[in-house]
């Protein structure tokens, strides 16, 4: 099979012990593309993105290739350094690792075997990426996400994405810890570097009030662990208007993905 | 040192046993007269015998009015070694004693300095780490005692025990009556590496007088499957996320040592990690 540039999900499902969570979700996501997965809150969607950057929370079965290699018999690193990067809903704190070291270990991981480069080398880089984001150069001796605020969190998420320049992006719930204006401001700059550097973008979402700024081309609900309906933009205005219970209630039993077992559902 | 000399540069000294069944005694006395500054660094090292040896220090410190000592001790001793001392420094009215300490070596060790601030205005800060091994225990810890107003004690301890090793931090904290507008803050951190090794802290405080701050901050706890995840997720491999943990845990003590001394720590507990 020619290798094929996109993120594949194959019926994907996972579990925590004998608990299923995800119960059978596909979804294909090429470069360029912005795809939503929207749901009410206990439906999968951060499993989705746990899952495939390879939490061992999680036991995972089903297939999940990206360009055509295949992830799930990956290490963690090894997926991040074939193209995948997850935002993380609350990037946890590393107290006592700067942002600058964090950054250039980071940064030098994905080069390799590359020679890692030189700190002056290296600040000139994270220095550029800092001022189209206009992060304060402060920002370098802080120590990783150690009392940083809902914003700064996703502000130095998104300075990752910018520096090891992934091909597939997954944005879990940015949207949580941030106020409307701080929503706006990291939209804006994801979708910059989306449109410059033409990754894959999934963006996993309680509210559709996101994608006001991060224009999705397709909208998927996720329900129960499946996707129970797909569709563009509208769908997710529609979900705004209507609330899940409509969509969810209506169409809970198609989707496709008939002939699952429903236990625990 | 004499009164207002200031040495830029630390002394270094360095301790070895290089015979099995060896016992050393040091007594180092240090006093800095009026407005000195001075920094002092011990390192300390033996090669392995199958004999047990000890070495017990006893190191007294006079800081006199106004000035600063600084005494690092950076110790990698044989694993057989009975490491076993008594520091002690008295800290006038307006001088700042700093103890400064990063043990690795040894079988076990036993290490309080103690601060005795007895004039207005004095300070001590005591920033400790502690690596706990195989068959080691790092019985550690800090002694401030404050006999004047005004004065200042900050102590912060970090500890890592792996492969069945124990580190304890055993701490005393005095303060007299009419020690007013004092303050002390213990901070000790415990990292536990694996399901054998062991953690603890013994606090020990007596406070006479009501008008002084008193702060006991103590964590224990793992490794953060989070933070393993979080940075392998950024293409780092998991021992790299490690010793990145690792670093960040100690870089609190780290950065109060010359920088060849920073790098030495590291690459020591670097090696203790890999089992070397």
């Amino acid at each position: 099979m020619a290798k094929k540039s996109e993120l594949s999900i194959r019926a994907l499902r996972t579990f925590i012990g004998d608990k299923p969570i995800l119960r059978g979700v596909s979804l294909q996501i090429r470069p360029g593309e912005i795809h939503a997965v929207m749901g009410p809150n206990g439906s999968g969607k951060s499993t989705l993105c746990h899952a495939l950057v390879g939490d061992p929370n999680f036991k995972v079965e089903g297939g999940a290739s990206l360009d055509g290699k295949d992830l799930l018999g990956l290490d963690i690193n090894e997926r991040s350094r074939a193209g995948l990067f997850l935002s993380f809903q609350t990037p946890p704190a590393v107290p006592g690792v700067s942002v600058a070291n964090y950054l250039r270990t980071i940064y030098n991981a994905a080069r390799a075997p590359a020679a890692p480069i030189s700190i002056a080398e290296f600040e000139k880089i994270v220095k550029q990426e800092m001022a189209a984001l206009r992060m304060d150069e402060a920002f370098l001796d802080r120590y990783l996400n150690d009392g940083f605020s809902g914003g700064e969190k996703k502000r130095c998420e998104t300075l990752q994405m910018a520096l090891l320049q992934p091909r597939y992006v997954l944005l879990d719930e940015i949207d949580s810890g941030l106020d409307v204006d701080a929503l706006k401001i990291i939209s804006h700059d994801i979708m910059r570097l989306q449109k410059e550097r033409k990754f894959g973008l999934l963006v996993i979402t309680h509210y559709a009030r996101i994608l006001q700024y991060l224009k999705p081309d397709y909208v998927h609900v996720l329900n129960r662990g499946r996707i129970i309906q797909s569709g563009t933009a509208a769908l997710a205005a529609r979900i705004e208007k209507e609330g899940y219970d409509k969509i969810v209630g209506k169409e809970g039993g198609e989707g496709g993905m008939a002939g699952l077992d429903e236990e625990g559902a | 040192m004499p009164k207002g000399v200031k040495v830029e540069r630390p002394l270094q000294i360095y301790f070895i046993m290089n015979y099995p069944q060896y016992g050393q005694f040091e007594h180092t006395l240090i006093i800095g007269e009026e407005g000195s500054e001075v920094h002092y660094i011990e390192g300390c090292t033996a090669p392995h015998y199958d004999t047990a040896s000890v070495h017990s220090a006893v190191v007294e410190i006079f800081a006199r009015k106004n000035s600063r000592v600084r005494y690092t001790s950076v110790q990698n001793w044989s694993k057989n070694v009975y490491n076993l001392n008594t520091k002690r420094a008295i800290v006038d009215a307006g001088a700042v004693m700093e103890w400064i300490g990063g043990t690795l070596g040894s079988g076990t060790t036993m290490l309080y300095p103690c601060s005795v601030l007895t004039g207005p205005g004095a300070r001590a800060d005591h920033l400790t780490i502690a690596l706990a091994g195989e068959g080691q225990v790092k019985d550690g810890g800090a002694k401030v005692i404050h006999l004047a107003p005004d004065t200042h004690s900050n102590v912060i301890s970090k500890s890592i025990s792996q492969r069945g090793g124990v580190a304890r931090y055993r701490g005393l904290v005095k303060i007299k009556k009419g020690a007013r507008g004092s303050s002390v803050h213990v901070r000790c951190d415990g990292l536990i590496l694996d399901g054998q090794s062991g953690s603890d802290t013994i606090p020990r405080m007596e406070i006479e007088e009501n008008d002084v701050h008193v702060g006991h901050e103590a964590t224990v706890g793992r490794i953060s499957a989070e933070q393993l995840l979080y940075l392998r997720s950024r293409g780092i491999s998991e021992e790299e996320a490690t010793r990145l943990i690792i670093a960040g845990f100690i870089e609190p003590v780290i950065k109060a040592l010359p920088l060849e001394y920073a790098v030495e720590i590291n690459r020591l507990i670097e090696m203790e990690m890999e089992g070397l």
